[in-house]
């Protein structure tokens, strides 16, 4: 469980947050695996609503859970994209504000 | 205006706020990087990846483009920054564009790519939040992956027009602005920080999502890259991927990294762009192709820190930018490598190992014309006499006429004093 | 073992006494040393300033006969390091010497706290330290051969005096000596401090931009080369 741990630690540094459930009106999608080093998930869904949506939850099974990128490239032959959290920028005064371009929120719904 | 000139402007302005924000980055990137137990064997590992990348390069090109056209991706090799404009602006011709959304590409930056569309009366945005702000302000980014580190909230209300100096406000506006472009943009540009050759994929590395929106909105999305981008193998951008955005600004990933194969219900175009490359690739100066743009030689450099990325006056400043400048104009830039103290601290976090201090020295030389009288001096000082002859001529000039000849020392500081008798006499 | 003291030129002409306690302590430790008399100058100043020069030839030849050169200059030795010359790996930095040749480790046990400037070339070119760029465990080779209390800067970065760019770029030169100065002058340093503090280092070309700024200012502090350092400790041991 050490991976998972890990993984929610570095989501939440990430920007992101932990769902118990996808909320109604949330754009949801379904994530292929996870990587503990960085809170980021791996989704070969590339569509519009993720970068459209204020709100994004991604259903991930708790056993797809990586420990590094690296290990992660060893599964992944296809285009996609790694998330991790939602849009953000420093780029006024180095302050970090979500929500850039993209989502303003970003929750994972582990199962 | 060269570089000790722009230096001093820009510190007189700004005062140690541009050196702390930048230092505050470098430690975020130290906590990052010693996270990761392996980082050392990484940037082992990433340096012998572009070690093999340059001295393969012409096979990967073509691996590269067979491989992205069997994906379905449009391939252009373009020789020079005028071919790359000249086939960007004819794919934007027959679609009839009037309005482009950009992201981040410092190729196009290389490129002039901008100013040549804007001539040819297509509107370009960027749409980088930081570039976005200097592209208002008529400004180029100061550096590298944060465009606008030069800039205060204030600056950035000042160009919204706005009272409000609060960043969470000020970065909605913005957002809400640029929205409406990407909606109803022909087109969308970004470049890309990998290539696979292996695949034909391109990688692009955004926290913003701004490259993602330009290039699935718009029916065109055309990627503008340098051909040394290249990796052989997904495999490969593992270990780039652990690597950039913890040296760049001590994240562990960016938000976004897209692997872009073809474009589902629209035209994905990349154009390649040598521009020099190869004919460097010949050169000592090579390994300035191992970059990976991460940016932390600019932000731990404590000249850059001090000096703002203006006063390098070239689309890439910094240590890898007194580099790469002086190769595309050695004329105009050849104040820039000596804008340095050779304090190795590039060197350092460079995360594919390209040797600075050495390749900094070599392009000192490269920008120095031969002279006579250093010549004559180099060549006296093997002889202890002759030495001691100039030791003595300087211990009977008189003071004030030292403190004239090192001008630039005694404005700021006192000299030493110079002792009756030197140590071996 | 049979050691030839390369006095970096500036030392020479600046700073004889550097050189002149660089030798006492060796020899004070037994060493059995000799100063070349037709030694000049390692290059440095010339291959920083973009010119080509064949003085690192020259210095081979000087040193040929020596199984080790020390000299009391990380720059310097860095310089000749570089050069790839046959003395390229037999020549060491004076701490770097005590250190790693001789083994030696707190001669200056009873000195009282000092100040240490970590000059770029000590910790980042002759890996003297461990740099904070690095992922590497936290090390100080001229921490254990002092043994006192030693106080560092809390940024490990370039004093600013950069050889050609102190006179090229004196403004930023200055400023950055200035943080420098600053910071290893820090509030939590000097509360550890009673007497006048001490600032050391294995450079005193760096000493000698910060001497400039601290003298120019009235700013209250001592600049004494490592050499001067371990010779005074290591007399009073």
């Amino acid at each position: 469980m050490e991976k998972l741990d890990k993984f929610i630690q570095n989501l939440k540094k990430a920007g992101g947050e932990v769902l118990d459930e996808a909320p109604d009106g949330w754009y949801k999608t379904k994530a292929l695996l996870g990587i503990a080093e960085n809170g980021a998930v791996w989704i070969d869904e590339y569509v519009k609503e993720l970068f459209l949506s204020e709100n994004v939850a991604v259903i991930l099974d708790k056993n797809s859970i990586v420990e590094t990128t690296q290990e992660a490239m060893e599964y992944i032959n296809t285009p996609g994209i790694f998330i991790s959290g939602p849009s953000k920028t420093a780029d006024v005064e180095s302050f970090l504000v979500y929500g850039a371009h993209g989502p303003i929120r970003f929750g994972i719904h582990l199962i | 205006m060269k570089h000790y000139e722009l230096a001093v402007e820009f510190y007189k302005k700004q005062g140690p706020r541009h050196d702390r924000a930048l230092w505050a980055i470098r430690q975020k990137r130290d906590k990052a990087i010693k996270e990761v137990k392996e980082w050392e064997k990484l940037r082992q590992q990433a340096s012998e990846i572009k070690d093999y990348v340059i001295e393969n390069l012409h096979n990967l090109v073509d691996e590269f483009m067979k491989n992205a056209k069997k994906e379905g991706i449009e391939v252009y090799f373009a020789k020079d920054a005028k071919e790359h404009n000249e086939i960007v602006l004819n794919l934007l011709k027959e679609i009839d564009a009037k309005k482009i959304v950009k992201s981040k590409s410092m190729l196009t930056e290389e490129c002039g790519l901008n100013e040549f569309l804007e001539k040819n009366g297509i509107n370009v945005i960027d749409t980088d939040l930081g570039e976005r702000i200097v592209q208002l302000r008529g400004e180029k980014p100061s550096h590298i992956v944060l465009p606008a580190i030069h800039t205060t909230k204030e600056d950035v209300a000042e160009i919204l027009g706005e009272n409000n100096t609060d960043p969470t406000y000020l970065t909605r506006k913005m957002r809400k602005l640029l929205r409406e472009e990407f909606l109803s943009a022909d087109a969308g540009i970004s470049g890309a920080n990998f290539l696979i050759a292996q695949k034909g994929y391109a990688v692009v590395c955004t926290n913003e999502g701004n490259a993602d929106l330009g290039a699935i909105l718009p029916p065109l999305h055309i990627i503008s890259v340098g051909i040394e981008k290249l990796i052989p193998s997904m495999k490969d951008l593992g270990v780039f991927l652990r690597i950039l955005a913890r040296n760049a600004t001590g994240q562990a990933i960016t938000t976004y990294s897209s692997i872009f194969g073809k474009k589902e219900g629209g035209r994905r175009v990349i154009v390649l762009v040598d521009n020099g490359r190869f004919e460097r690739l010949k050169t000592e100066f090579k390994e300035t192709l191992k970059c990976i743009r991460c940016s932390a030689c600019l932000t731990t450099c404590p000249v850059f820190r001090r000096s703002g990325g203006h006063s390098y006056r070239y689309v890439i400043p910094g240590p890898i930018g007194s580099l790469l400048a002086p190769l595309s104009d050695k004329e105009e830039y050849s104040d820039l490598p000596f804008a340095c103290t050779l304090c190795d601290s590039c060197e350092m976090v460079c995360p594919v190992k390209i040797p600075f201090s050495k390749q900094l020295r070599e392009m000192r030389k490269y920008v120095t014309n031969e002279n006579i009288i250093i010549k004559f001096a180099e060549k006296s000082m093997h002889s202890a006499t002759v030495f001691k002859l100039f030791s003595k001529i300087i211990r009977l000039t008189p003071k004030p006429f030292l403190e004239k000849i090192t001008n630039e020392w005694s404005r700021y500081k006192a000299l030493p004093l110079i002792p009756k008798e030197r140590f071996i006499k | 073992m049979n050691i030839g003291l390369f006095i970096p030129c500036y030392i020479n002409e600046l700073f004889p006494e550097v050189a002149r306690d660089t030798a006492l302590l060796l020899r004070n430790l037994k060493i059995n040393l000799e100063i070349p008399r037709n030694q000049t100058c390692c290059g440095q100043p010339f291959l920083n300033s973009g010119y080509e020069s064949t003085l690192p030839q020259n210095f081979d030849e000087i040193f040929e006969k020596y199984d080790f050169v020390v000299a009391p200059s990380s720059s310097c030795v860095s310089t000749i390091r570089e050069s790839n010359i046959k003395s390229s790996n037999k020549t060491f930095e004076l701490v770097e010497f005590l250190h790693d040749i001789l083994q030696i480790r707190d001669l200056a046990k009873n000195y009282p706290p000092v100040i240490l400037h970590n000059s770029c070339h000590s910790l980042r070119a002759l890996l003297e330290g461990a740099p904070s760029e690095l992922n590497i465990p936290y090390f100080n080779k001229v921490k254990n051969v002092l043994g006192c209390k030693v106080l560092e800067a809390k940024r490990d970065e370039c004093c600013g005096f950069g050889g050609v760019f102190s006179v090229k770029e004196g403004f930023i030169s200055y400023i950055m000596g200035k943080s420098k100065l600053d910071d290893l002058l820090n509030e939590e340093n000097l509360k550890q401090i009673k007497d006048t503090p001490i600032i050391t280092g294995v450079d005193m070309s760096c000493l000698m931009h910060l001497k400039g700024i601290a003298d120019k200012e009235n700013i209250k502090a001592e600049f004494k080369h490592i050499a001067t350092v371990l010779k005074e400790a290591h007399e009073t041991l």
